[in-house]
Protein backbone atom coordinates (compact mmCIF):
# COMPACT_ATOMS: atom_id res chain seq x y z
CA UNK A 1 0.00 0.00 0.00
CA UNK A 2 1.42 3.38 -1.05
CA UNK A 3 2.43 5.65 1.85
CA UNK A 4 1.65 8.76 -0.18
CA UNK A 5 0.41 9.66 -3.61
CA UNK A 6 0.14 12.32 -6.25
CA UNK A 7 -2.80 11.82 -8.59
CA UNK A 8 -3.26 14.16 -11.54
CA UNK A 9 -6.66 13.37 -12.93
CA UNK A 10 -9.42 15.11 -14.79
CA UNK A 11 -11.99 15.30 -17.47
CA UNK A 12 -12.23 16.84 -20.94
CA UNK A 13 -8.60 17.96 -20.86
CA UNK A 14 -8.83 19.85 -17.58
CA UNK A 15 -6.85 18.31 -14.75
CA UNK A 16 -6.37 18.68 -11.02
CA UNK A 17 -3.67 17.25 -8.79
CA UNK A 18 -4.56 15.58 -5.52
CA UNK A 19 -1.67 15.00 -3.12
CA UNK A 20 -2.34 12.45 -0.43
CA UNK A 21 -0.07 11.89 2.54
CA UNK A 22 -1.05 8.56 4.06
CA UNK A 23 -2.26 5.18 2.79
CA UNK A 24 -5.90 5.78 3.70
CA UNK A 25 -5.98 9.03 1.73
CA UNK A 26 -4.27 7.34 -1.22
CA UNK A 27 -6.95 4.65 -1.16
CA UNK A 28 -9.75 7.20 -1.06
CA UNK A 29 -8.39 9.09 -4.06
CA UNK A 30 -7.98 5.78 -5.93
CA UNK A 31 -11.57 4.92 -5.07
CA UNK A 32 -12.89 8.24 -6.36
CA UNK A 33 -10.70 8.86 -9.37
CA UNK A 34 -9.68 5.50 -10.80
CA UNK A 35 -11.82 5.99 -13.93
CA UNK A 36 -10.94 9.62 -14.62
CA UNK A 37 -8.42 10.59 -17.28
CA UNK A 38 -4.83 10.59 -16.12
CA UNK A 39 -3.20 13.98 -16.39
CA UNK A 40 -0.71 15.21 -18.93
CA UNK A 41 2.31 17.44 -18.49
CA UNK A 42 0.06 20.49 -18.65
CA UNK A 43 -0.20 22.31 -15.32
CA UNK A 44 -3.26 21.35 -13.26
CA UNK A 45 -6.03 23.90 -12.78
CA UNK A 46 -6.02 23.22 -9.03
CA UNK A 47 -3.98 21.35 -6.44
CA UNK A 48 -5.54 19.65 -3.41
CA UNK A 49 -3.92 18.20 -0.32
CA UNK A 50 -5.62 15.33 1.45
CA UNK A 51 -4.35 14.02 4.77
CA UNK A 52 -5.24 12.48 8.08
CA UNK A 53 -4.10 14.77 10.86
CA UNK A 54 -3.78 14.79 14.64
CA UNK A 55 -4.26 12.18 17.32
CA UNK A 56 -7.95 11.98 16.50
CA UNK A 57 -7.06 11.18 12.89
CA UNK A 58 -9.25 13.85 11.41
CA UNK A 59 -9.64 14.06 7.65
CA UNK A 60 -8.38 17.24 6.06
CA UNK A 61 -8.87 18.51 2.52
CA UNK A 62 -7.18 21.74 1.54
CA UNK A 63 -6.65 23.77 -1.61
CA UNK A 64 -3.78 26.07 -0.74
CA UNK A 65 -5.04 28.23 2.11
CA UNK A 66 -8.62 27.09 1.75
CA UNK A 67 -9.74 24.41 4.19
CA UNK A 68 -12.43 22.61 2.18
CA UNK A 69 -13.15 19.87 4.68
CA UNK A 70 -12.05 19.01 8.20
CA UNK A 71 -13.86 16.29 10.06
CA UNK A 72 -14.23 12.58 10.55
CA UNK A 73 -16.63 11.58 7.78
CA UNK A 74 -15.03 9.91 4.76
CA UNK A 75 -18.19 10.33 2.73
CA UNK A 76 -18.40 14.09 3.32
CA UNK A 77 -14.75 14.44 2.38
CA UNK A 78 -15.16 12.29 -0.74
CA UNK A 79 -18.29 14.20 -1.74
CA UNK A 80 -16.51 17.53 -1.31
CA UNK A 81 -13.44 16.42 -3.25
CA UNK A 82 -15.32 14.92 -6.20
CA UNK A 83 -17.51 18.00 -6.52
CA UNK A 84 -14.39 20.19 -6.45
CA UNK A 85 -12.89 18.14 -9.27
CA UNK A 86 -16.09 18.41 -11.30
CA UNK A 87 -16.24 22.17 -10.75
CA UNK A 88 -12.61 22.70 -11.75
CA UNK A 89 -12.94 20.57 -14.87
CA UNK A 90 -16.13 22.27 -16.05
CA UNK A 91 -15.62 25.89 -15.00
CA UNK A 92 -13.84 26.86 -18.23
CA UNK A 93 -14.91 23.97 -20.41
CA UNK A 94 -15.79 25.06 -23.95
CA UNK A 95 -15.57 21.70 -25.69
CA UNK A 96 -19.28 20.93 -25.57
CA UNK A 97 -22.45 20.92 -23.48
CA UNK A 98 -21.85 19.96 -19.86
CA UNK A 99 -25.08 18.36 -18.72
CA UNK A 100 -26.03 17.27 -15.22
CA UNK A 101 -27.06 13.72 -16.09
CA UNK A 102 -26.58 10.03 -15.60
CA UNK A 103 -25.64 8.03 -18.68
CA UNK A 104 -25.45 4.41 -19.75
CA UNK A 105 -24.01 2.75 -22.82
CA UNK A 106 -25.69 0.08 -24.91
CA UNK A 107 -24.60 -1.67 -28.09
CA UNK A 108 -26.71 0.67 -30.19
CA UNK A 109 -25.70 3.91 -28.51
CA UNK A 110 -25.96 5.78 -25.26
CA UNK A 111 -28.87 6.94 -23.16
CA UNK A 112 -28.70 10.24 -21.30
CA UNK A 113 -30.67 10.56 -18.04
CA UNK A 114 -30.62 14.27 -17.20
CA UNK A 115 -32.05 15.56 -13.97
CA UNK A 116 -31.58 17.82 -11.05
CA UNK A 117 -30.47 16.51 -7.69
CA UNK A 118 -33.17 14.28 -6.21
CA UNK A 119 -34.76 13.31 -9.51
CA UNK A 120 -33.67 9.70 -9.06
CA UNK A 121 -31.16 9.65 -11.89
CA UNK A 122 -28.38 7.96 -9.89
CA UNK A 123 -30.67 5.20 -8.63
CA UNK A 124 -32.12 4.61 -12.09
CA UNK A 125 -28.64 4.59 -13.59
CA UNK A 126 -27.55 2.02 -10.98
CA UNK A 127 -30.57 -0.14 -11.73
CA UNK A 128 -29.88 -0.08 -15.47
CA UNK A 129 -26.20 -0.87 -14.90
CA UNK A 130 -27.18 -3.76 -12.62
CA UNK A 131 -29.24 -5.08 -15.53
CA UNK A 132 -26.23 -5.18 -17.84
CA UNK A 133 -25.91 -1.68 -19.28
CA UNK A 134 -22.42 -0.20 -19.41
CA UNK A 135 -21.89 2.44 -16.73
CA UNK A 136 -20.81 5.84 -17.95
CA UNK A 137 -21.70 8.27 -15.15
CA UNK A 138 -24.34 9.11 -12.58
CA UNK A 139 -23.57 12.83 -12.51
CA UNK A 140 -22.17 14.67 -15.49
CA UNK A 141 -21.44 14.37 -19.19
CA UNK A 142 -20.02 16.63 -21.83
CA UNK A 143 -21.70 16.23 -25.21
CA UNK A 144 -19.13 17.10 -27.85
CA UNK A 145 -18.64 16.86 -31.58
CA UNK A 146 -21.13 16.81 -34.43
CA UNK A 147 -22.42 13.39 -33.42
CA UNK A 148 -22.77 14.52 -29.80
CA UNK A 149 -20.58 11.87 -28.28
CA UNK A 150 -20.99 11.41 -24.57
CA UNK A 151 -17.85 12.13 -22.57
CA UNK A 152 -18.78 10.87 -19.12
CA UNK A 153 -17.40 11.93 -15.77
CA UNK A 154 -17.04 8.38 -14.47
CA UNK A 155 -17.00 8.22 -10.69
CA UNK A 156 -18.42 5.83 -8.06
CA UNK A 157 -22.19 6.01 -7.70
CA UNK A 158 -23.07 8.76 -5.24
CA UNK A 159 -26.45 8.12 -3.64
CA UNK A 160 -28.56 9.73 -0.99
CA UNK A 161 -29.05 7.75 2.22
CA UNK A 162 -32.75 7.50 1.38
CA UNK A 163 -31.86 5.55 -1.79
CA UNK A 164 -30.43 2.60 0.10
CA UNK A 165 -33.78 0.88 0.57
CA UNK A 166 -34.59 1.13 -3.13
CA UNK A 167 -31.09 0.05 -4.06
CA UNK A 168 -31.26 -3.00 -1.83
CA UNK A 169 -34.27 -4.20 -3.83
CA UNK A 170 -31.95 -5.09 -6.71
CA UNK A 171 -28.44 -5.06 -5.29
CA UNK A 172 -26.65 -6.50 -2.29
CA UNK A 173 -23.33 -5.21 -1.02
CA UNK A 174 -21.37 -5.19 2.21
CA UNK A 175 -21.18 -1.99 4.22
CA UNK A 176 -17.39 -2.03 4.15
CA UNK A 177 -17.51 -1.86 0.34
CA UNK A 178 -19.05 1.60 0.31
CA UNK A 179 -17.97 5.00 1.60
CA UNK A 180 -20.93 6.01 3.72
CA UNK A 181 -22.04 8.96 5.80
CA UNK A 182 -25.25 10.17 7.39
CA UNK A 183 -26.48 11.93 4.24
CA UNK A 184 -25.38 9.48 1.59
CA UNK A 185 -22.97 6.88 0.35
CA UNK A 186 -20.68 6.12 -2.55
CA UNK A 187 -20.70 2.75 -4.20
CA UNK A 188 -18.07 1.46 -6.64
CA UNK A 189 -19.80 0.92 -9.98
CA UNK A 190 -17.92 -2.36 -10.45
CA UNK A 191 -19.89 -3.76 -7.52
CA UNK A 192 -23.06 -3.07 -9.48
CA UNK A 193 -21.70 -4.52 -12.72
CA UNK A 194 -18.21 -5.98 -12.93
CA UNK A 195 -18.09 -5.57 -16.70
CA UNK A 196 -17.00 -2.04 -17.49
CA UNK A 197 -15.33 -0.46 -20.46
CA UNK A 198 -14.52 3.22 -20.70
CA UNK A 199 -16.29 4.64 -23.72
CA UNK A 200 -17.48 7.84 -25.40
CA UNK A 201 -20.51 6.55 -27.33
CA UNK A 202 -22.80 8.69 -29.50
CA UNK A 203 -26.02 9.92 -27.95
CA UNK A 204 -29.07 7.90 -29.01
CA UNK A 205 -31.81 8.77 -26.57
CA UNK A 206 -32.62 11.24 -23.79
CA UNK A 207 -34.86 10.18 -20.91
CA UNK A 208 -35.73 12.58 -18.09
CA UNK A 209 -36.30 10.40 -15.03
CA UNK A 210 -38.64 11.38 -12.24
CA UNK A 211 -39.03 9.14 -9.23
CA UNK A 212 -42.39 9.49 -7.47
CA UNK A 213 -43.03 6.91 -4.82
CA UNK A 214 -46.21 4.95 -5.39
CA UNK A 215 -46.90 6.16 -8.93
CA UNK A 216 -47.34 3.88 -11.92
CA UNK A 217 -44.64 3.86 -14.56
CA UNK A 218 -45.34 6.29 -17.37
CA UNK A 219 -43.20 6.98 -20.42
CA UNK A 220 -44.12 10.14 -22.33
CA UNK A 221 -42.60 11.48 -25.52
CA UNK A 222 -41.57 15.11 -25.24
CA UNK A 223 -41.50 17.50 -28.16
CA UNK A 224 -38.11 18.78 -29.25
CA UNK A 225 -38.93 22.22 -27.85
CA UNK A 226 -39.95 20.90 -24.47
CA UNK A 227 -36.95 18.56 -24.45
CA UNK A 228 -34.66 21.50 -25.15
CA UNK A 229 -36.29 23.57 -22.39
CA UNK A 230 -35.85 20.71 -19.92
CA UNK A 231 -32.26 20.09 -21.01
CA UNK A 232 -31.40 23.73 -20.44
CA UNK A 233 -32.36 23.29 -16.79
CA UNK A 234 -29.57 20.70 -16.48
CA UNK A 235 -27.01 22.55 -18.58
CA UNK A 236 -24.09 23.70 -16.44
CA UNK A 237 -21.55 25.48 -18.67
CA UNK A 238 -23.86 27.68 -20.75
CA UNK A 239 -21.91 30.84 -20.03
CA UNK A 240 -18.80 29.36 -21.70
CA UNK A 241 -20.46 28.93 -25.10
CA UNK A 242 -21.43 31.50 -27.72
CA UNK A 243 -25.08 32.45 -27.29
CA UNK A 244 -25.04 29.98 -24.40
CA UNK A 245 -25.13 27.21 -27.01
CA UNK A 246 -28.89 27.67 -27.26
CA UNK A 247 -29.21 27.04 -31.01
CA UNK A 248 -26.90 24.03 -30.91
CA UNK A 249 -28.79 22.53 -27.99
CA UNK A 250 -32.05 23.02 -29.90
CA UNK A 251 -30.51 21.23 -32.87
CA UNK A 252 -29.50 18.36 -30.59
CA UNK A 253 -33.07 17.85 -29.33
CA UNK A 254 -34.44 18.02 -32.88
CA UNK A 255 -32.18 15.10 -33.79
CA UNK A 256 -32.50 13.04 -30.61
CA UNK A 257 -35.69 11.45 -29.25
CA UNK A 258 -36.59 12.84 -25.82
CA UNK A 259 -38.84 11.16 -23.25
CA UNK A 260 -40.05 11.67 -19.71
CA UNK A 261 -40.04 8.59 -17.48
CA UNK A 262 -42.07 8.78 -14.29
CA UNK A 263 -41.67 5.74 -12.09
CA UNK A 264 -42.47 4.64 -8.58
CA UNK A 265 -40.78 1.25 -8.53
CA UNK A 266 -38.64 -0.98 -10.70
CA UNK A 267 -41.29 -3.67 -10.99
CA UNK A 268 -42.12 -4.07 -14.67
CA UNK A 269 -39.89 -1.16 -15.65
CA UNK A 270 -37.61 -3.24 -17.84
CA UNK A 271 -40.59 -4.54 -19.81
CA UNK A 272 -41.89 -1.03 -20.37
CA UNK A 273 -38.49 0.26 -21.47
CA UNK A 274 -38.08 -2.70 -23.82
CA UNK A 275 -41.52 -2.03 -25.27
CA UNK A 276 -40.88 1.69 -25.74
CA UNK A 277 -37.28 1.44 -26.95
CA UNK A 278 -36.83 -2.07 -28.38
CA UNK A 279 -33.57 -1.54 -30.28
CA UNK A 280 -31.88 -0.15 -27.20
CA UNK A 281 -33.15 -2.17 -24.29
CA UNK A 282 -34.32 -5.59 -25.45
CA UNK A 283 -31.11 -7.32 -26.37
CA UNK A 284 -28.57 -5.89 -24.00
CA UNK A 285 -30.33 -5.95 -20.66
CA UNK A 286 -30.86 -9.20 -18.83
CA UNK B 1 -55.98 43.96 -19.91
CA UNK B 2 -57.01 46.59 -22.47
CA UNK B 3 -58.05 45.12 -25.81
CA UNK B 4 -56.34 47.99 -27.65
CA UNK B 5 -53.02 47.16 -26.00
CA UNK B 6 -50.22 46.03 -28.28
CA UNK B 7 -47.05 44.23 -27.32
CA UNK B 8 -43.66 43.94 -28.98
CA UNK B 9 -41.18 41.13 -28.60
CA UNK B 10 -38.15 41.71 -26.43
CA UNK B 11 -35.14 41.69 -28.79
CA UNK B 12 -32.93 40.27 -26.04
CA UNK B 13 -34.63 36.92 -26.49
CA UNK B 14 -33.26 34.52 -29.08
CA UNK B 15 -35.92 32.49 -30.86
CA UNK B 16 -35.79 28.80 -31.77
CA UNK B 17 -38.72 27.62 -33.83
CA UNK B 18 -39.83 24.01 -33.68
CA UNK B 19 -42.85 22.50 -35.49
CA UNK B 20 -45.70 24.08 -33.51
CA UNK B 21 -43.73 25.47 -30.62
CA UNK B 22 -41.17 28.08 -29.83
CA UNK B 23 -38.40 28.34 -27.30
CA UNK B 24 -37.17 31.75 -26.27
CA UNK B 25 -33.91 32.37 -24.49
CA UNK B 26 -32.35 35.53 -23.10
CA UNK B 27 -28.60 35.19 -22.74
CA UNK B 28 -28.33 38.24 -20.49
CA UNK B 29 -30.71 36.87 -17.87
CA UNK B 30 -30.31 33.14 -18.70
CA UNK B 31 -34.08 32.97 -18.92
CA UNK B 32 -35.72 30.30 -21.07
CA UNK B 33 -39.38 30.41 -22.02
CA UNK B 34 -41.26 27.51 -23.58
CA UNK B 35 -44.26 28.47 -25.73
CA UNK B 36 -46.98 25.92 -26.34
CA UNK B 37 -49.17 26.07 -29.43
CA UNK B 38 -51.46 28.80 -28.05
CA UNK B 39 -48.59 30.92 -26.78
CA UNK B 40 -46.82 30.38 -30.10
CA UNK B 41 -49.80 31.81 -32.00
CA UNK B 42 -50.05 34.75 -29.62
CA UNK B 43 -46.35 35.41 -29.99
CA UNK B 44 -46.58 35.32 -33.80
CA UNK B 45 -49.49 37.77 -33.79
CA UNK B 46 -47.66 40.12 -31.46
CA UNK B 47 -44.70 40.11 -33.85
CA UNK B 48 -47.17 41.13 -36.60
CA UNK B 49 -48.30 44.15 -34.57
CA UNK B 50 -51.79 42.98 -33.58
CA UNK B 51 -53.52 44.31 -30.47
CA UNK B 52 -54.96 42.05 -27.79
CA UNK B 53 -58.48 42.50 -29.21
CA UNK B 54 -57.31 41.68 -32.73
CA UNK B 55 -55.49 38.59 -31.46
CA UNK B 56 -58.63 37.32 -29.74
CA UNK B 57 -60.75 37.94 -32.84
CA UNK B 58 -58.28 36.17 -35.11
CA UNK B 59 -58.05 33.18 -32.77
CA UNK B 60 -61.84 32.93 -32.42
CA UNK B 61 -62.21 32.99 -36.21
CA UNK B 62 -59.55 30.33 -36.61
CA UNK B 63 -60.92 28.09 -33.83
CA UNK B 64 -64.70 28.68 -33.67
CA UNK B 65 -65.31 25.58 -31.52
CA UNK B 66 -63.03 26.92 -28.80
CA UNK B 67 -64.47 30.42 -28.67
CA UNK B 68 -65.28 30.24 -24.96
CA UNK B 69 -61.79 29.12 -23.94
CA UNK B 70 -59.81 31.41 -26.23
CA UNK B 71 -60.03 34.73 -24.34
CA UNK B 72 -58.82 33.20 -21.08
CA UNK B 73 -56.08 31.08 -22.70
CA UNK B 74 -54.79 33.88 -24.91
CA UNK B 75 -54.76 36.53 -22.16
CA UNK B 76 -53.03 34.05 -19.81
CA UNK B 77 -50.41 33.39 -22.50
CA UNK B 78 -49.81 37.12 -22.99
CA UNK B 79 -49.53 37.72 -19.25
CA UNK B 80 -47.09 34.83 -18.92
CA UNK B 81 -44.96 36.18 -21.77
CA UNK B 82 -45.00 39.67 -20.22
CA UNK B 83 -44.07 38.27 -16.79
CA UNK B 84 -41.09 36.43 -18.27
CA UNK B 85 -39.96 39.58 -20.07
CA UNK B 86 -40.41 38.10 -23.53
CA UNK B 87 -43.14 40.61 -24.47
CA UNK B 88 -43.07 44.33 -23.71
CA UNK B 89 -46.07 46.68 -23.81
CA UNK B 90 -45.74 48.70 -27.04
CA UNK B 91 -46.69 51.96 -25.39
CA UNK B 92 -45.54 50.95 -21.92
Amino acid sequence: MAESGCHTVGFCDQYVTVNSYDPESVNLVDFLCCDLQAGTDAPPVAIYDLAIVGKKRMLSLRQGDRQLYFGDCRFELAYTLINEIIHQCIADNRTGFAIHAGAIGLEEGAVLLPGKSGSGKSTLTAWLVARGCNYLTDELVVLAGNDHRIHPFTRPFSLKASSSAVLSSFLSYARQEVVAGASGFMLPHRLVNGTFSAATPPLSLIIFPEYKEGTATRITKLTAALGCARLMECYVNARNLQGHGFSRLAELTRRTPVYQLTYGSFVGLHEQLAESFPPLFRRKTR
Amino acid sequence: MEYSQKFVVNPAFKVERFDNEILLYAVSSTTGVYLNETAYLVWEMCTQGHSVGEILTLLEEAYPRQQTAIPGDAVAAIESLVDSGALIAANG
